[in-house]
């Protein structure tokens, strides 16, 4: 009888908590192992509602509550990661142990690395974005001590994982790693979620988006790393006869900078913040949204973009990192300069006033998605560095 | 520097104030805020009224969405 490979998935957020795109990956990807027949237990941070133990597509989920306060976030990332390996432990413990440990950015590095040693497991990491592109520079002591984290689970690991190309010629650069200790496997996302029926109509009234005008939209964190201020700018470029409003979901620490950039530039009428939506309602906004943009500065990946294309709606995309491999200029989408309020603006008309060729690019973006971005076909990648990693290939 | 918005969500992250069970005294927040009494009512108001913070019994804590606010700093 064949047995089981069992997986050990650390993640610092695991739905219902979705603070970044790390979340849904580790998601879309463990059910995708699960289908292929490993077994995974994802150890993760808790959240309120969300219980403590859970089975849901066969994944286990064990949440763990980092009950002892820190006085900052260095110290609560400390203690979030000794309640993870304490968690894991206890699991390893009670199922016979694990054969390989997945562990996902530097968040949890410091947990897998020590179980890794503890266990003798093989330790395989996802880095999903590096902290010297996040921040601009490691100048800062955080930024160094994140950078230094990242660089230790390079070392420490058998196999990275990163999603994109130019992630990849990255961790080259910046930690010196030989290419061949790295694997690029794209991020994916489950495209049946937007095979539903939208009445856009009553949708877009949500949002007070009247038929006769045009709908923008943005969505993620409203982070320096998103660009989010450059689109903002950007309306003012727009023709008027485009009569379009922008509709910004999301939340982040540059919220109420944002908020006041809007209604200090005569925006207030044509700009809406919704905060956090649900899934359910996001998927709405997509399939009813004239175009999508996403401005961002830095995008190892950008899976907002790969929703978009899969809710057929027009992408508008910063050409930079992993956006500009997932989005082919003219062909399935519009790429536009990084912090550049005209270059976006020009992208946004250019969908906008041009509804054959914005159906033509949404069509192909489609068609792109389905073809190239499935998690049966991830999960497969991935199976593959696990068993190289134990040497089974 | 962060503002003081954004001061009071970190520290309720950190502090694990993130049910009622672990709600904190506004009277601790303002002690290690160093800041007038006044100022930090008006923003607990305004969090409050965003949907970020709970307060019970003069305690507050971190809704979902101020949980999610708080981490997104460092995604």
């Amino acid at each position: 009888m064949k047995v089981k490979m069992k997986v050990l998935m650390l993640t610092w957020e695991y739905p219902p908590r979705i603070i970044g795109g790390i979340s849904r990956h580790v998601e879309g990807l463990s059910e995708a192992l699960v289908r292929k027949g490993l077994e995974v237990h994802i150890v993760t941070t808790d959240f309120p509602g969300a219980p403590y133990e859970e089975n849901i597509k066969g994944v286990h989920i064990h949440r763990v509550s980092v009950e002892t306060p820190a006085p900052d976030f260095p110290t609560w990332v400390m203690l979030m990661n000794h309640y993870l390996t304490k968690r894991s432990a206890d699991i390893a413990n009670s199922i016979g142990g694990f054969d390989i440990i997945h562990a996902h950015d530097w968040l949890v590095a410091l947990s897998s690395i020590e179980i890794k040693h503890f266990l003798k497991i093989d330790l395989i990491t996802t880095l999903h974005s590096l902290e010297f592109k996040r921040a601009g520079s490691i100048s800062s002591p955080f930024s160094r001590m994140v950078d230094s984290i990242e660089w230790w689970s390079t070392y420490e690991s058998k196999t990275i994982i990163v999603c994109s190309g130019s992630m990849k010629r990255d961790l080259i650069y910046h930690f010196n790693l030989p290419e061949e200790k790295i694997r690029t496997i794209p991020n994916s996302i489950d495209d049946s979620k937007f095979d539903i029926f939208v009445d856009k109509s009553a949708v877009r009234s949500r949002y007070g988006i009247y038929d006769n005008e045009r709908l923008i939209l943005f969505i993620g964190r409203l982070t320096s790393q998103k660009g989010c201020e450059y689109l903002i700018k950007a309306m003012h470029h727009l023709p008027s006869h485009l009569n379009a409003k922008l509709v910004i979901v999301g939340d982040g620490y540059m919220k109420n900078d944002l908020e006041r950039e809007v209604f200090s530039s005569g925006l207030g009428l044509r700009v809406k913040f919704t905060g956090f939506l649900p899934d359910s309602e996001v998927i709405q906004l997509l399939k009813s949204a004239d175009v999508l943009v996403v401005p961002s500065i830095y995008e190892p990946f950008g899976i907002v973009a790969l929703e978009g294309m899969a809710a057929g709606v027009p992408v508008v995309a910063s050409n930079v990192d992993g956006l500009s491999e997932i989005i082919k200029h003219d062909y399935n989408g519009v790429h536009v300069y990084p912090r550049d309020p005209s270059s976006i603006a020009w992208g946004i008309n250019r969908v906008l006033s041009d509804p054959n060729y914005a159906q033509w690019i949404a069509k192909n973006a489609k068609s792109d998605v389905n073809e190239k971005y499935n998690w049966d076909f991830v999960a497969s990648l991935t199976t593959d560095v696990y068993k190289k990693a134990k040497g089974e290939s | 520097m962060l503002d003081l918005e954004e001061r009071i969500i970190q520290i309720l992250a950190n502090l694990n104030a993130v049910r009622p069970e672990k709600a904190l005294e506004v009277e601790a927040i303002k002690d290690n805020l160093k800041v007038e009494n006044e100022a930090i009512r008006h923003i607990i108001r305004e969090l409050k009224s965003k949907g970020y913070l709970m307060e019970e019994k003069e305690k507050i804590y971190l809704t979902m969405t101020g949980i999610i606010r708080a981490f997104s700093y460092y995604s």
